[in-house]
């Protein structure tokens, strides 16, 4: 059933549209602007995420390999060939994806933690990989694209105006990606899936088929974002871009603005990005801001799994009535009473 | 009547204990065949060894004509064999309306699943709950919507495993309505239970199942008199007969 | 150096490495078996281990293996604790929901032992640190032999709980069937606490085991998450005699891949057998079993 937007909704999104479009404009400040990017990528990762990890309920932790694909891919093309990071972008979503059609060929047969443990694996490996081969890679002295010239072909800007505003399109297509794949055929199958996997197979719906499609889909995003964020810090290296770290901020984003939901990684972006910023300046350590991840993680799970979002909820969704015959369901569970 | 699904010498055994052991029947095209049997006599591994749950070690399930061994689930789905679960599966956080709606979606198009979900929520009695969210329904019903959800397959045949269990009488003579309902638009039904009374009540034919072998077939009456199958459910199942 | 001396060296140092790995590891698996849940700050609570030792080795100036039992003390109430505040209310829900609150907690404990004691590495002073023992033409060095010994004992002390005593006994019911098991008028919960603690100590005792060893840091223990993590799962979860061997697996291929192809590859090794055996035998090498959470 094609619901329309709720008003509320549109009117919060047009609002945000405006601040996050215009806000630039208002600020010199380069540090402001890198948080604006760092949220944008971030919001925009989270909301790939979410796609596998809150609508299918596959919560794996790899993110940070797609995105390290795509930093790594584009960065390695254009130090090496001078290739366009546009043209190595396109790469990296491609290897992106066939990275995500194997993985998921193993660990879609997972279940739960399994699922987990094993995309942990996966990034993990990459991680190692990415240390190990130095040829290419120079190891964990990491890649610098040293700055030349304002270039559009080469994604060089003279400020960060330009790359925070690349991600901000990013972002909004992304949302809108996950807007029309929320309430196509994918979407419902995704969310039957993190209902239960075995009905919807004995329905006919093959569960690995649509898990790795959505899959791939939120790879290729995380990929593309890599490339933009990678030109835009201009040096990357194994910690900062693959590791587990990075893996566990993606998914943070959405688990704490509520799992499943569209908002839900924009509202857990919106306020993890500026909020860990806050902490590392109070805390003067810049692995402070992983406290509030960790804080925010325990919280929101243990007293408020649906995350952020459903405190700001207009209308309780599916606002079936229980009628007073559903209280004897319990009474009459024990299923082989006649045996 | 035709044969529809043939099961040939069939074999599953689960570290060494044989949970069905070289079992043969045949159901026919339209009819609705009751499987029956003690606690631990294989009906459940039955219908999970032609819905594809498990593999069978060896012999034959064959569907008009296809062999189902080496088959996924999904592609018995599409060949039309639909199954319900002992205890129901709802998809949470869909609503009744949703449930129906995303099965249909696999080979219709938006408006016309949409118009399908709607029949099959009538001929199921759910067309009134239909907003409600499918983990609110009370348990008979939930038990309805896993059928409509079959329904919306368009099966040729569907296995029923224990549907009547935990269900008061007045909800197993509307469950029995039901069934004769979907048997009469041309479904044959494979229908695995413990409450007798309906077994008798509905099926045309009747396999008994004792530790993992076939006791006895026959018609209703021919059965329930069989020495053999009062023998096996000596203090068992049959107070509902 | 010939051949098979790099070989037999190798075997050695991977072999005591893997006993470290299997130590943790059985610690986890202790966790899994009962609760069916990954405790993803395992590696923390090594790292927290190793901390406590620090702190209680300057306090006493004793050498860290004769602080065993405080440590081993401390960490089972700190296991106890963190299960009452965190593990309890989320009981019952499904395993996703514990990893990612252990997944917090990890990042908190990283984070709190960071701000108070900076992230420099420390070193915890033994005189075993820099004993090596001749094993034939091999050197041992001493922390290794004491850490495999250790872990040995510790297998055993297990291995007899779960067998011998009651307690043990209402462990491995409540591992097989909860339902039953509190049917039985076991107290479920005081199992799961149990557990959980005893998890916690064994990862606070390989903490311990490591200061000879190790520097301490606030971010020492995440490798060993992830590894332990692995060998868990290849020794078919749940089932402490597969995770020791899955352990030592784990430190011989780390240290083969370590001295024949590149150190910075050895980790990789043990995520690729891991995806191999979840590949090939979903229920780990010694599992039985459906995999499913």
């Amino acid at each position: 059933m094609r619901t329309a937007v709720k008003k509320p909704w549109l009117i919060a999104a047009g609002i945000a549209l405006i601040i996050l479009g215009a806000f630039p404009l208002f600020t010199g400040s380069n540090y402001l602007l890198a948080v604006g990017v760092t949220f944008c990528v971030f919001a925009t990762l989270g909301s790939a995420w979410n796609l596998i990890g809150g609508y299918a309920g596959q919560v794996g932790w790899c993110y940070a390999t797609f995105l390290a694909i795509g930093a790594y891919t584009s960065f390695i093309l254009f130090l090496r060939f001078g290739i366009s990071p546009w043209l190595g972008m396109l790469a990296g979503m491609a290897i992106s994806a066939l990275a995500a059609v194997f993985i998921g060929s193993i660990s879609f047969k997972l279940r739960g933690p399994f699922f987990s443990l094993s995309t942990i694996a996966f990034a993990e490996l990459v991680r190692v990989y990415l240390n190990w081969h130095k040829d290419l890679t120079k190891g964990s002295n990491g890649l610098v694209v040293p700055y030349r010239q304002q270039n559009f072909w080469h994604l060089m800007f003279d400020s960060s105006h330009m790359y925070y505003y690349i991600l901000l399109v990013f972002l909004i297509i992304t949302v809108l990606i996950c807007w029309r794949i929320s309430l196509s055929r994918m979407g419902y199958f995704l969310r039957a899936i993190k209902a239960d996997e075995d009905a919807v197979c004995s329905l006919g719906i093959s569960p690995n088929r649509v898990k790795t499609q959505a899959f791939v889909i939120s790879a290729m995003i995380a990929s593309a974002v890599g490339t933009v964020y990678a030109f835009f810090l201009s040096y990357i290296d194994p910690q900062s871009m693959a590791s587990l770290d990075v893996s566990t901020k993606i998914g943070t984003m959405a688990i704490v603005g509520g799992l499943g939901t569209l908002s839900g990684p924009l509202i857990g972006a919106a306020f993890l990005v500026p909020l860990s910023e806050v902490a590392n300046i109070l805390l003067g350590s810049s692995g402070a801001g992983m406290l509030l991840y960790g804080l925010l993680l325990i919280l929101v799970f243990v007293f408020r799994p649906e995350g952020i979002v459903s405190f700001l909820n207009w209308k309780k969704k599916g606002s079936g009535p229980i009628k007073k015959e559903g209280s004897s369901v319990s009474l009459r569970k024990g299923g082989n009473g006649h045996a | 009547m035709h044969e529809q699904l043939t099961l040939r010498n069939v074999k599953k055994s689960f570290g060494g204990v044989h949970a069905v052991d070289g079992v043969s029947f045949d159901v026919y095209q339209g009819e609705i065949l009751g499987l029956i049997g003690p606690n631990g006599s294989g009906k459940s591994t039955i219908v999970n060894l032609i819905s594809g749950v498990y593999s069978i070690d060896s012999g034959e399930i064959q569907f008009e004509g296809t062999l189902l061994n080496k088959l996924s689930i999904p592609k018995r789905v599409h060949l039309g064999i639909g199954r319900t679960f002992q205890s129901p599966k709802p998809f949470t956080g869909l609503t009744v309306f949703e449930s129906v709606y995303i099965i249909a979606l696999q080979s219709l198009s938006y408006s016309e699943a949409a118009r399908k979900t709607m029949d099959i929520l009538e001929t199921t009695d759910l067309a009134d709950v239909k907003d409600w969210r499918s983990e609110q329904l009370p348990i008979e019903r939930r038990k309805w919507l896993d059928m409509a959800r079959i329904l919306a397959t368009d099966p040729k045949i569907i296995m029923l495993d224990e549907v009547m269990a935990g269900l008061n009488p007045s909800e197993i003579e509307s469950s029995v309505k039901m069934v004769r309902r979907l048997n009469e638009k041309g479904i044959t039904i494979l229908f695995i239970e413990h409450v007798m009374k309906a077994v008798v009540n509905l099926c045309t034919r009747i396999v008994v199942l004792n530790e993992g072998k076939l006791l006895c077939s026959g018609s209703p009456q021919e059965v329930m008199n069989d020495p053999s199958v009062i023998n096996a459910y000596l203090g068992g199942g049959m107070k509902h007969a | 150096m010939s051949q098979g001396w790099l070989i037999g060296q190798s075997l050695l140092n991977g072999l005591t490495m893997g006993g470290i790995y299997a130590l943790i590891s059985v610690g986890l698996t202790l966790i899994f078996g009962v609760m069916k849940v990954i405790n993803f700050a395992q590696g923390e609570f090594l790292m927290l281990g190793m901390y406590i030792t620090l702190l209680m080795q300057r306090m006493t100036t004793f050498d860290p293996y004769y602080l065993v039992l405080p440590v081993a003390a401390g960490m089972f109430v700190i296991g106890m604790l963190v299960y009452r505040i965190l593990i309890k209310p989320i009981i019952g829900r499904d395993g996703t929901s514990f990893i990612i609150v252990t997944m917090g907690l990890s990042y908190v404990m990283t984070t709190v032992v960071q701000l108070i004691f900076s992230p420099n590495s420390q070193s915890v002073h033994s005189a075993a640190a820099e004993v090596t023992v001749p094993i034939g033409s091999f050197n041992m060095a001493m922390p290794r032999l004491v850490a495999c010994g250790v872990m040995l004992v510790a297998v055993l002390l297990v291995y007899f709980f779960l067998k011998k005593t009651d307690m043990g006994r209402a462990m491995r019911a409540t591992s097989e069937n909860i339902e039953v098991a509190q049917m039985l008028g076991i107290k479920t919960n005081n199992i799961f606490r149990l557990a959980f603690g005893l998890g916690i100590t064994m990862a606070g005792i390989t903490g311990l085991l490591l200061t000879p060893i190790y520097f301490v840091y606030p971010t020492v223990g995440a490798p060993f998450k992830t590894i332990a993590m692995a060998c868990v799962v290849l020794g078919g979860l749940g089932n402490i005699g597969g995770t020791v061997i899955g352990g030592l697996l784990a430190g011989i291929c780390e240290a083969f891949v370590g001295s024949y192809i590149s150190f910075d590859l050895a980790p990789g090794s043990i995520y690729l057998i891991l995806l191999i055996v979840l590949l090939v035998k979903p229920n780990g090498l010694f599992g039985k079993g459906a995999r499913k959470a």
